[in-house]
């Protein structure tokens, strides 16, 4: 799983959220490292909706603009619980090798 | 924020494909608009860049495979293709209401026309000596243009076929389940390419007989009759082929279809149509062999028999289907080996989110 995707359903697993809303969480997420562009977006939000892990919930009109909001499926939930636990155990791996984050590392087995 | 960073915005989505403009063009300009600051006028560069980046990417990844785009234009009552993944059902809603999509589609469909045409246009240029005449491939292509044109002008059962095998209603709403019965019928020999192909030969023929164009009889050509009737050959078996492939993609039917009632009838009309399609064949024999062993007279007269019967079969063809709905074939003389209309529910998919899928009129 890519990090733009990974981060759209990390985001989307606060609860439901409107295009602008992920694009925000994410930027938080990352740190401001990745700033999601319209285009990126919605094609990922596609993709997502076709392999259902993500479906949109309701939509409205603010100041003239749809907005429609996207919530997890339950397959969206666990897939990205799994992802979420993989890159931890490899993140807890990589940093007792590296010798970084000392206890902390240790404390997550 | 100006309203031309809108107008632009709205530019750029131009470069996603139509369906996806539809489903999801209002919410992306919303959000284009969402993250420029209070007082841009213009799309930043970088705004640009992912909607050109994104509309190319969609481009891409919007066009459906071959098998579906070739299921979907060759949809007939008649037959069990047009049913599409769930996935490409956004592009074929899309593409059912638009006629240009039915032009191109009628143009997928036609293609051996195309390839039929020339094949019966290369003696000409052959014999000419120029190796390859220009004005036959014209002629080919003006005809595949010309029947795909016809065929985009009474599209109405076409949408209707597409609609139902995919459990629409054709503005896009899904069909009720008991409504979603298919009758489809089970070809054992499938001939869809051969009354197309007669009408480009004779067409062909009867245009560069109009034109004045150089006979075709003659030792010359011998050999590229030889080959005439083996590419032929071959693109038959490539049609097969592909037909096998766009039955493979329906959904397979329960082991034991319910038979509702045997195709056929018609016997005096597939008695007149067995005996034409004989004539056809001894004078195609006749032309070959007249033209191989240089008997001008004979390659010459078969020639034109050769015309007169793909005419003819054509035209009774056309209208025996006409008359009894269904297409006539061979086994019209040898009813066992016919085609079979068979009642088979078959399994759907959900239906599309209306809210997410708009309806299209």
């Amino acid at each position: 799983m890519r990090e733009p995707t990974y981060l759209i359903l990390v985001a989307l697993g606060g609860g439901e959220r409107h295009g602008y809303g992920i694009t925000q969480d994410v930027a938080v997420l990352s740190e401001g490292r990745v700033s999601l562009g319209a285009g990126t977006l919605y094609g990922a939000l596609d993709r997502l909706v076709d392999e259902g892990l993500v479906a949109p919930t309701r939509s409205e009109t603010v100041d003239g603009r749809l907005r429609r909001y996207y919530a997890l499926t339950e397959q969206g939930g666990i897939a990205v619980r799994t992802e979420t636990r993989h890159r931890l155990s490899v993140a807890r791996t990589a940093a007792t090798q590296l010798g970084i984050a000392g206890g902390l590392a240790r404390s997550w087995a | 924020m100006t309203r031309s960073a809108e107008e632009e915005a709205r530019r750029y989505l131009r470069l996603f494909p139509r369906w996806m403009r539809e489903v999801r063009g209002e919410e992306a300009i919303g959000l284009v608009l969402d993250q420029l600051p209070p007082d841009a006028g213009r799309l930043p560069v970088r705004s640009k860049v992912d909607l050109t980046r994104a509309g190319l990417h969609a481009q891409r990844i919007g066009r459906p495979p071959h098998k579906v785009r070739r299921t979907v234009a060759s949809a007939s009552p008649r037959s069990r293709g047009g049913t599409v993944p769930p996935e490409w059902r956004p592009w074929l809603l899309d593409g059912l209401h638009r006629r240009s999509f039915a032009f191109t589609c009628a143009m997928t469909r036609n293609w051996h026309i195309l390839v039929l045409g020339i094949l019966w246009a290369a003696p000409y240029g052959a014999r000419s000596g120029a190796g390859w005449d220009p004005w036959g491939a014209v002629l080919a292509v003006g005809l595949w243009i010309l029947t795909s044109a016809l065929a985009a002008l009474r599209v109405q059962r076409w949408r209707d076929t597409l609609s139902v095998r995919n459990g629409l209603r054709p503005d896009g709403s899904p069909l009720p389940l008991h409504q979603t019965d298919h009758y489809w019928t089970r070809a054992a020999i499938s001939n869809v390419w051969v009354l197309p192909g007669l009408m480009a030969g004779a067409a062909v023929h009867a245009g560069a007989a109009a034109l004045g164009w150089p006979d075709i009889g003659s030792p010359g050509n011998g050999i590229l009759a030889f080959w005439l009737v083996i590419a032929a050959l071959v693109g038959a078996w490539l049609l097969g082929v592909d037909r096998l492939a766009q039955e493979r993609m329906a959904p397979a039917p329960p082991a034991s279809p319910r038979l509702l009632q045997p195709a056929g009838g018609g016997w005096s009309a597939g008695m007149v149509i067995g005996a034409l399609v004989g004539l056809l064949a001894a004078a195609l024999i006749s032309w070959i062999v007249g033209v191989v062993a240089g008997i001008l007279g004979l390659a010459t007269l078969a020639r034109w028999v050769l015309c007169a019967s793909a005419a003819i079969v054509s035209v009774r063809a056309v209208e025996a289907e006409r008359r009894q709905s269904r297409r006539i074939g061979l086994w019209d003389l040898f009813r066992s080996t016919g085609p079979q209309i068979v009642n088979w529910p078959e399994p759907l998919p959900p239906p599309p989110d209306e809210q997410d899928r708009p309806a299209l009129g």
